[in-house]
């Protein structure tokens, strides 16, 4: 294995060649009856690659992959990697117009998509060349059923971004406070210093066989394919019409004898509650970890019995970070302990920092510098960097990325999460923006101003979406439901009249996270809870 | 629900439907999802309103993916499970 030191200047499709070198005969890639191995798989990138860079894929230029999670489109992220591609995955579940944003504003020029998804990727470029770009796209065929399609001729493409993703990138979108999903900027050596770190901590060798069940656009899955790579394990692909049904992931882990497996608390909790986890925990696993948001304890300690000596991980770290900090949860933890999320992982830097910008003992700021720090965010096709030059208790001075993850340090180094400084809420592992959901409601016609709040009390865990409208619920989701994702879609919309505010004129949303649904149909309510809430 | 176009009313009624798509073009033999029409969410809400709705206690074992292809596949393991009382 490669040593973490020398991640600044390993590629992502490096590491494929180098798996290719090192263990060309082992599984590399399985799904949909099929099995690559790393040979045949870099052959394939290989002869991809030339393919794109003859359409025009140049070093640095920004490519988005539009197509369903299958062995042939993660051939396709590896080829636009190689061709020095800043590469973008992205959800075909998506709607066109939220695709579209995230194609101005990662200022992405071609797509790569399947004949399948190829209707559907053809509006989101319309929609996003719209005002900009006047008459049909030039496209073309690939090999393995891609196509190409060109959202920005080369003449009118963006200059390319500052070293080193002049040279490429990886690019995962998060929810923004703007309604604009914002382009995380990553650049190889970014991942491919956390992917080394995992595959090192999990000891994963090429007898590994690692599940990977989530999107392609969910940073998780940069294990799933990097650290596999690192590693020389062998990535095998959930069929995406599985990835709702707990009980058949399970059948699934036993069945492709799964040996390593991370997933969002959210799956776990399914497996444990419905997926018969307990009667088929499968014998080939050997690691597993969770991250994204916390796991229900009681269900917790009952996953930490059934895996046994297992090792089970706690990571954390949003999409700007990579994962960045880690916890193997002890085998006897119960429900009544605190969990932490446990210290930096190699080479990174984690601090808690107060409102003065001083490290704390007490409730700070998350602040994480090192070599998985992200470049920036990608917004209107432009680079932008928010993290800041601070000093860590150390005495060093870094560039730090302000997580907006309210937190306690240990003197050891341990963290323990407490809440959000921001907007933000976690909502079934996925990071939503309270005020992106507040914005597409804000864009609809039928609503004259609207609040987004995460619910308290029976409906915790829930975000609801209160509108001034005439409209009723149906109708609003609907209507939401062309603009927002569905993973960031409100559980309910209550329209109102009038929505109540504070003394200082606020909408009060205090007052509505409070609030029960008022009584009636809930589906035809239009009734006003003003009153009830504003007192 | 006596038939399998009630089923299939049931079912649109958990989806959220986009703008432009119809909840009645939803038929015995629509690929739910290969549409993309059902997430964890919708397939609990089905779930739960075959069982406070109908008395139709779905086992746990038949909720898996083979069971929600279509609206016709639902029907067939609906048909089979015996029916308690309504809720």
């Amino acid at each position: 294995m490669t040593d973490l030191d020398d991640a600044g200047d390993i590629r992502l499709d490096g590491l494929l060649a180098a798996a290719a070198v090192r263990h060309p005969d082992r599984p590399a890639l399985e799904g949909e009856g099929r099995t690559w191995t790393w040979s045949a798989l870099e052959a394939e990138v290989r002869v991809l690659a030339a393919e794109l860079a003859a359409h025009g894929v140049t070093p640095g230029v920004r490519v988005g992959v539009y197509a369903p999670k299958t062995p042939a489109t993660v051939i396709a992220l590896y080829a636009a990697l190689r061709a020095g591609a800043v590469v973008a995955p992205l959800d075909v579940a998506d709607p066109a117009a939220r695709t579209a944003r995230m194609i101005r504003n990662a200022g992405i020029s071609v797509l790569l998509t399947t004949d399948r998804a190829g209707s559907a990727c053809r509006a989101a470029a319309d929609a996003a060349r719209e005002g900009r770009h006047p008459g049909a796209p030039r496209e073309g065929e690939l090999p393995n059923g891609l196509n190409w399609i060109e959202v920005v001729a080369q003449a009118d493409r963006p200059a390319p971004l500052p070293a080193p993703a002049d040279a490429g990138g990886y690019v995962l979108f998060t929810s923004g406070s703007t309604g604009w999903p914002k382009g995380v900027l990553l650049s190889h050596a970014n991942v491919a210093h956390y992917a080394l770190w995992a595959a090192r901590e999990f000891a994963l060798t090429p007898d590994d066989r690692i599940g990977s069940q989530a999107a392609l656009t969910f940073d998780l899955t940069t294990f799933d394919l990097f650290s596999a790579a690192a590693a020389g394990a062998c990535t095998v692909v959930l069929p995406d019409v599985l990835r709702s049904f707990a009980r058949d992931v399970v059948t699934w882990l036993g069945e492709r004898r799964i040996t390593a497996f991370m997933a969002v608390p959210s799956l776990y909790h399914n497996m444990l509650r419905q997926g018969g986890f307990a009667d088929a925990v499968p014998a080939s696993l050997r690691v597993a970890a969770f991250g994204g948001e916390p796991f229900v304890p009681d269900l917790l300690q009952e996953c930490l019995r059934l895996l046994g000596d297992r090792p089970f991980y706690n990571l954390y770290g949003p999409t700007e970070t990579n994962a960045c900090t880690y916890h193997r949860v002890p085998s006897d933890w119960s429900a009544d302990q605190e969990m932490t999320i446990g210290r930096g992982i190699g080479g990174v830097h984690i601090e808690v920092l107060d409102e003065q910008g001083c490290p704390t003992d007490g409730d700070g700021e998350i602040h994480v510098a090192g070599p998985t720090v992200f470049q920036g965010y990608l917004r209107d096709g432009e680079l932008s960097d928010p993290t800041v030059t601070v000093a860590f208790r150390d005495g060093v001075t870094r560039r730090a990325y302000a997580t907006g993850d309210i937190a306690r340090i240990t003197a050891d180094g341990r963290v323990f999460l407490r809440g959000r400084r921001d907007s933000q809420v976690k909502r079934r592992g996925h990071r939503i923006d309270l005020l992106d959901v507040e914005n597409a409601a804000l864009e609809l016609d039928q609503v004259v101003t609207a609040a987004a709040v995460a619910k308290d009390g029976d409906h915790s865990g829930e975000i609801w979406v209160y509108a001034q409208t005439t409209a009723g619920e149906r109708e609003l989701l609907a209507a939401l439901r062309g603009a927002l994702p569905k993973r960031m879609l409100p559980d309910r919309v209550v329209p109102l009249a009038a929505l109540p505010t504070t003394v200082s004129g606020k909408v009060d949303r205090r007052a509505l996270g409070a609030a029960a649904f008022p009584s009636g149909s809930p589906t035809e309510s239009r009734i006003l809870i003003t009153q009830e809430t504003s007192a | 629900m006596n038939t399998v176009e009630d089923l299939c009313a049931l079912i649109a009624a958990h989806i959220t439907w986009g703008r432009g798509e119809d909840p009645r073009s939803l038929v015995p033999d629509s690929p739910l999802l290969e549409m993309g029409l059902l997430d964890s969410l919708a397939i609990m809400e089905i779930v739960a309103a075959l069982g406070a709705e109908h008395g139709i206690a779905l086992p746990e074992t038949e909720i898996v993916a083979a069971n929600f292809r279509t609206p016709k596949a639902l029907w067939a393991v609906v048909q089979s499970v015996p029916r308690g009382t309504k809720a």
